[in-house]
């Protein structure tokens, strides 16, 4: 290609070469800092370690990075020992008023070293910020919560770490139980196809900038244990969908899980009527849209158990009773 | 007031920031903590605040400060245009986009201690300056102003580009790359302020040493010709020097708008458009407005940070305004 060869470029006057020489120069004196810094943080880490494995003591102050985190430290009996919480953190009410540390992907690390956390909790969606923390010297447990499973064996990490195993047991045993009770519950019906909606714009008069539930996250899983079907099978974990795209996919059910805050501006029979604009889809022409409200819908943490119901009954009509225990207690608010 | 003694004032408030913005925060901290870079305890919480968090901070910062805004003053000498920017000219876009790239293929090695994901954004610069280039040279259409548009043009499809990738993207990458797109100095530490320095000092090197071809470039390619600059091999260095830079930059602190268009016209307004001066002083604004910006996004609000780039807007924009129609009409 003769666009950059030009002879006359390689020409290097002595100051030239002089410049080229420094860039080499400054490339391995950076990569020769790095190692040394390299190892010196480890040898940091590996004396934090040192420092603060207390044998056989339990954590007694723990920051909550995300809103399902904090929920699960809560149900798990742990809200006198947290600390700090995510930004966005909203239940239960004692966990609102503690200290804000960030958002899901901006912390506030000063502020962290400043309440002394033990341990922090966070998603493995959070990754990223873990380096950090174990720079500064802050210990962090990953949480997977983006299935089912990983939501409920968030609950035994987490109390493996903090000596309350017990009743993370209880609680998995009675996630577990529940479960099952909603998949016998549901079992030998039709598996209908259901489109979950996580968002749509509210302020105007049809359901617009529609996002839906896909490939990703736990809310396919419980759709699929309450007896539907999704009826997105497409690669996007959230995709976006035109109202084109919702007459192809034409399901038989679509359930609107909204926040709080949009239901006390309009009421549901409102949002449900919005859906009206789309006469042509199953859904809409059989009256099965379905308004769910709460933000514990959004939340992968302790109170998924209602979004597991609000399928049930939406999909089969089906209400499984829940058994007083501490996850009804905790959804009731009734934290220990 | 004089050149000289504006350079002064801008070589003092240099000083200052570098020597100030560490003990601005929401805990003070004491003197002492200087005696202890590196043999702070898991209990020195003042030392592990200030040499883990702060310091290696307001290095970053200025680091990136500084490779910002030296990337402006160079595409704005060189497309003769003041618009002209890594980031106009897509330039960031390719950068970014390698980066989002490489987040998404999970891929990780290095080649002679320069991590994959540096590579991945140098590629992806130099990747859209070639395609720029190439363009230009095959449409034989070379005025600055065709460039600058097929730049933005080029800029626009690398940012749907890296939408598209984000919109494929699992929760957890998708995170990062928010985080790292809203520009990330947050997590800076010893380390990252290496990876960027030397991409940050070459270029700029390479920048201070070829003043004066800035200066006749900025003219016009037949002047810069006739006093003997070899103006496609300058182009092409010069552009080097820009990629090396920004893909340095981005790939540690995310795309951080608005420094590379702002400094080095704030400089040219204040020290005139002399490149021998400009590139100087502009180099030192970039850092010291950076650092302020950054400073005052970890400190400004209590329970987290503002986004760097939300600051630099903020705080740079009216400041920019004030002295274009101040001063500007000189110019």
């Amino acid at each position: 290609m003769k666009l950059f060869v030009n002879k006359s470029l390689f020409r290097l006057s002595s100051g030239g070469w002089f410049v080229v020489v420094c860039v080499l120069v400054l490339f391995v004196l950076s990569h020769l800092g790095r190692s040394w810094v390299r190892g010196w943080s480890a040898e940091q880490a590996a004396m934090y370690a040192e420092k603060r494995s207390d044998a056989g003591q339990f954590p007694e102050r723990l920051v909550g990075l995300s809103p399902s985190n904090v929920e699960t430290l809560f149900a798990l009996g742990l809200g006198d020992k947290v600390v700090g919480v995510n930004r966005y953190t909203s239940y239960p009410a004692a966990a609102a008023d503690l200290p804000k540390i960030g958002g899901m992907v901006d912390v506030d690390f000063e502020q962290m070293l400043i309440l002394k956390p033990d341990y922090v909790v966070l998603l493995e969606s959070q990754r990223s910020l873990v380096q950090k923390f174990e720079e500064i010297g802050i210990k962090t447990l990953s949480v997977n919560h983006e299935s089912v499973e990983g939501i409920v064996s968030s609950f035994s990490e987490i109390a493996k770490l903090c000596g309350n195993e017990e009743r993370a047991a209880a609680i998995c045993d009675e996630i577990r139980e529940h479960i099952e009770r909603v998949r016998e519950s549901v079992e030998g019906r039709g598996r209908p196809r259901v489109l979950i909606c996580i968002h749509h714009s509210t302020d105007v008069s049809q359901p617009e900038q529609i996002i839906v539930c896909g490939s990703g996250g736990y809310h396919r899983e419980l759709l699929e244990i309450a007896g539907g079907v999704n009826a997105y099978d497409g690669p996007v974990a959230f995709p976006k969908l035109s109202r084109e795209n919702l007459i192809n996919l034409n399901p038989d059910i679509i359930i609107d899980l909204v926040n709080k805050k949009v239901v006390n501006e309009r009421s549901r029979d409102e949002l449900k009527g919005l859906w009206n604009v789309y006469g042509e889809l199953d859904a809409v022409k059989n009256r099965r849209v379905v308004i769910a409200d709460g933000a514990e819908h959004f939340l992968p943490g302790p109170r998924f158990l209602k979004t597991l119901d609000v399928f049930s009954e939406g999909i089969h009509g089906v209400k499984v009773e829940r058994k007083s225990t501490i996850l009804k207690h905790f959804e009731e608010g009734d934290i220990e | 007031m004089k050149g000289n003694v504006k350079i002064w004032c801008l070589i003092i408030l240099a000083l200052v920031t570098v020597f100030v913005t560490p003990w601005l925060g929401e805990r003070s901290i004491g003197f002492d903590v200087l005696a202890r870079p590196f043999t702070m305890g898991v209990d020195d919480l003042d030392a592990v605040i200030f040499w883990q968090i702060r310091v290696p901070r307001l290095l970053l910062a200025f680091l990136a400060g500084v490779g910002l805004s030296l990337g402006g003053v160079v595409f704005q000498a060189m497309f003769r245009n003041a618009l002209a920017t890594p980031f106009t000219l897509g330039v960031a876009g390719g950068a970014s986009f390698g980066v989002a790239l490489w987040v998404q293929l999970g891929l990780s090695f290095s080649i002679l201690g320069i991590g994959g994901i540096s590579l991945a954004a140098m590629g992806g610069a130099v990747f859209s300056i070639l395609l720029l280039y190439g363009l230009v040279r095959a449409s034989g259409k070379s005025s600055p102003m065709t460039m600058l548009l097929g730049g933005v043009a080029i800029s626009f499809f690398f940012s749907s580009l890296i939408m598209l990738l984000q919109y494929l993207m699992d929760i957890g990458d998708s995170f990062r790359v928010i985080h790292w797109l809203m520009g990330d100095i947050g997590r800076a530490n010893l380390d990252s302020v290496l990876q960027v320095f030397p991409f940050v000092a070459s270029g700029g090197l390479i920048v201070m040493y070829l003043r004066r071809e800035l200066n006749l470039l900025s003219v016009s390619d037949e002047i810069a010709a006739s006093r003997g600059v070899n103006v496609d091999g300058v182009r092409v260095v010069l552009f080097f020097a820009v990629s090396l830079m920004v893909a340095g930059i981005i790939t540690v602190c995310g795309p951080i708008g608005f420094v590379g268009i702002m400094a080095p016209h704030m400089c040219r307004l204040v020290f005139g458009a002399n490149h021998r001066v400009l590139v100087p002083t502009s180099l030192i604004f970039g850092g010291v407005f950076l650092t302020w910006c950054d400073t005052l996004a970890r400190t400004v609000s209590v329970s987290s940070e503002i986004p760097v780039g939300i600051v630099t807007a903020l705080l740079g924009g009216p400041f920019f305004l004030w002295l274009l129609f101040k001063h500007g009409e000189r110019h």
